[in-house]
């Protein structure tokens, strides 16, 4: 167990008034929901590219992260890398102009207005399902984790947690999700950059590093693609194929986590260039996770608990002091995500269930709104701290059930996305249809995945079966039911702008006013 | 025996890809990953000059998307080149 001192204790408090105070202080930026849940649109590139790499970035990624480059070396990388960087170029170019323009809150908004209510029903209910899910086992995992290094009482530790960003959620909604993220990443460049450098001295440099992967005859730990028939979970074919295509892309372009954080921008060029932005950030996170993975491999090699190398490794190399900052820093890394799917979680319940069942009456006051808002914010933390109180006995095997849960409906979801942006014909009878035979399938395909597929753990192709899956059984739906009438269609499809007459008359008296003045 | 039919089934799909992969020396893995990011470089350069300052407050040069883009390829093309397969 690590030791606390007096100073670690109060970097850490300093560091949550410090949270806190800007939580309260964005308050009074909020005055409607879209204020609540897209911080009124107002967030410069910055801020979207930081938000979008620290929600990212999940405490989990980082302890996981390091057990994996323990066991696999430098191929960890690619999850930030190959798994991240062309998708956010992609979602940048192709999808995240369209998601903007069309003034939309959340991905099941954008599925119910281009397709129907059921799509944007059943993709609302399994986001809430999901984030729900998310937040307990995250907030459940943590405090195991504190308990065991720190000795935290974990019924404490989740109460405690869940409050806290409830709080600063509830009152300054999606700006004090954005601005503390903002703070949160540089605790964590200051708190994990100063571990990692730490760590990186200790081992004895690069050289010491080559050492122990040379001298244990592991010199695949600095490849990062390995062989496609590989023992590990990140053969390289499934890095490039699903890894780098559709579950990155689904992270993107189809997440509502993410996607809510681009479309806080205040303009669509924001919105882009904080997605690029992100991608420059992308560059750093590898380092932070691989290297004290790797030094392990100096220390002791023989490590039985690989998801413990954080926790051993703080207590080998920082002082007190050091430790309060890291430990703010690992907190960082927890909340910044936390925070995210909160406040995505209630957007999807207010916007996509409550304002719908109540025929959005409540549209006619803002403040109504607002009420209803908060009000979900609170029923989802409520729920969510509750159940993290009863899940026990999941530990770390709960990160691989929740990356497999993931991809069951992502895959189907992005082939909606891509179809209903890029393809005027698509239906939405054909949409419900691929939306629901793509879940089942990838259920089923998950049952016999092991028996098909190489490596040790295949998710990272499923997600690529389902996606095709998908996007092949509504294609084929869609040229079989009535087409979707053209005003239903403007503003949410590629290409609308050249087929509708409205847009075309304003083009040609904008060109007519130019001639006349030239 | 709908699962068996299934896996079987997968498996005849899988098995020309599965091959076809397999022997692939890995200076083609390197190659194929350097091209995802090289192509990205590539591709925004056919980006219009409307399309990357589309909403932006103003058309100063720093702002042009496409020199970020290629800024931000450059260090992936190097890192999956120099560590792609060491």
């Amino acid at each position: 167990m690590i030791e606390l001192q007096v100073i670690d204790y109060s970097i850490l408090g300093f560091y949550l008034v410090l949270i806190l105070t800007l939580g309260i202080f964005c308050q009074r930026a909020i005055k409607t929901r879209k204020d609540f849940f897209l911080a009124g649109r107002t967030l410069p590139f910055w801020v979207v590219g930081v938000t979008l790499v620290v929600t990212d970035f999940q405490l989990f990624d980082y302890i996981a992260g390091a057990g994996g480059s323990f066991k696999y070396g430098i191929a960890q990388a690619n999850y930030d890398w190959m798994g991240a960087v062309p998708a956010m170029l992609i979602a940048a170019v192709f999808f995240i102009p369209h998601l903007y323009r069309s003034e939309v809150s959340s991905i099941p908004e954008y599925l119910g207005r281009r397709f129907n209510g059921l799509t944007q029903l059943i993709t609302a209910l399994m986001w809430i399902l999901f984030l729900i899910v998310n937040l307990a086992s995250i907030l459940w995992m943590s405090s195991t984790f504190f308990q065991k290094f720190f000795g935290w009482d974990a019924v404490y530790f989740i109460c405690l947690l869940g409050g806290f960003i409830g709080l600063y959620s509830l009152i300054g909604g999606a700006f004090a999700v954005s601005y503390t993220d903002v703070m949160q990443f540089l605790v964590v460049l200051l708190g994990i950059g100063m571990f990692t450098i730490a760590v990186y001295f200790e081992v004895g440099g690069y050289h010491g590093l080559i050492e122990a992967t040379e001298k244990h005859n592991l010199s695949e730990h600095f490849s990062l693609l390995l062989p496609h028939d590989t023992a590990s979970p990140y053969p390289w074919s499934g890095i490039v194929l699903g890894l780098g295509t559709v579950l990155s892309l689904s992270i993107f372009v189809s997440h509502q986590v993410t996607v809510q954080r681009v479309l806080g921008a205040q303009s669509e060029w924001d919105a882009k260039a904080g997605m690029v932005f992100a991608g420059f950030l992308k560059l750093l996170i590898p380092l932070f996770i691989v290297l004290p993975g790797i030094a392990m491999i100096a220390i002791d090699p023989e490590l039985k608990e690989p998801q413990n190398i954080i926790f051993h490794l703080m207590d080998r190399v920082l002082p007190s002091g050091a430790i309060g900052l890291m430990l703010a820093a690992l907190l960082a890394l927890l909340m910044s995500s936390l925070d995210a799917f909160l406040n995505s979680c209630a957007t999807v319940l207010t916007n996509d269930v409550l304002l719908v069942a109540f025929k959005r009456k409540a549209e006619e006051s803002p403040k109504k709104e607002l009420l209803i808002a908060r009000g979900s914010t609170l029923f989802i933390i409520l729920i969510t701290t509750g159940l993290a109180l009863i899940i026990s006995g999941v530990e770390s095997g709960a990160f691989w059930v929740l990356r497999d849960l993931f991809s069951y409906f992502q895959g189907p979801v992005l082939a909606l996305i891509i179809l209903g942006i890029y393809w005027r014909k698509a239906t939405g009878i054909a949409s419900v249809i691929g939306l629901v035979s793509g879940i089942l399938f990838t259920y089923l395909l998950y049952d016999v995945a092991q028996e098909v597929l190489p490596s040790e753990n295949p998710f990272l192709l499923l997600s690529v079966f389902s996606f095709l899956f998908t996007l092949l059984i509504t294609a084929f739906f869609s040229l079989v039911t009535p087409r979707e009438p053209p005003e239903k269609l403007a503003g949410l499809v590629w290409g609308e702008s050249v087929r509708d007459p409205r847009v075309q008359a304003a083009l040609k008296a904008k060109l007519s006013v130019e001639e006349e003045n030239l | 025996m709908f699962k068996e039919q299934l896996v079987s089934f997968l498996k005849w799909i899988l098995k020309p890809l599965e091959d076809g992969i397999s022997a692939l020396p890995p200076s083609a893995w390197v190659l194929v990953c350097c091209s995802v990011f090289g192509l990205g470089a590539l591709g925004v350069l056919f980006l219009k000059h409307e399309t990357i300052y589309r909403d932006a407050p103003d058309v100063s040069s720093w702002r042009d998307l496409r020199y970020w883009v290629i800024l931000l390829m450059i260090p992936f093309i190097l890192l999956y080149y120099f560590l792609g397969r060491t």
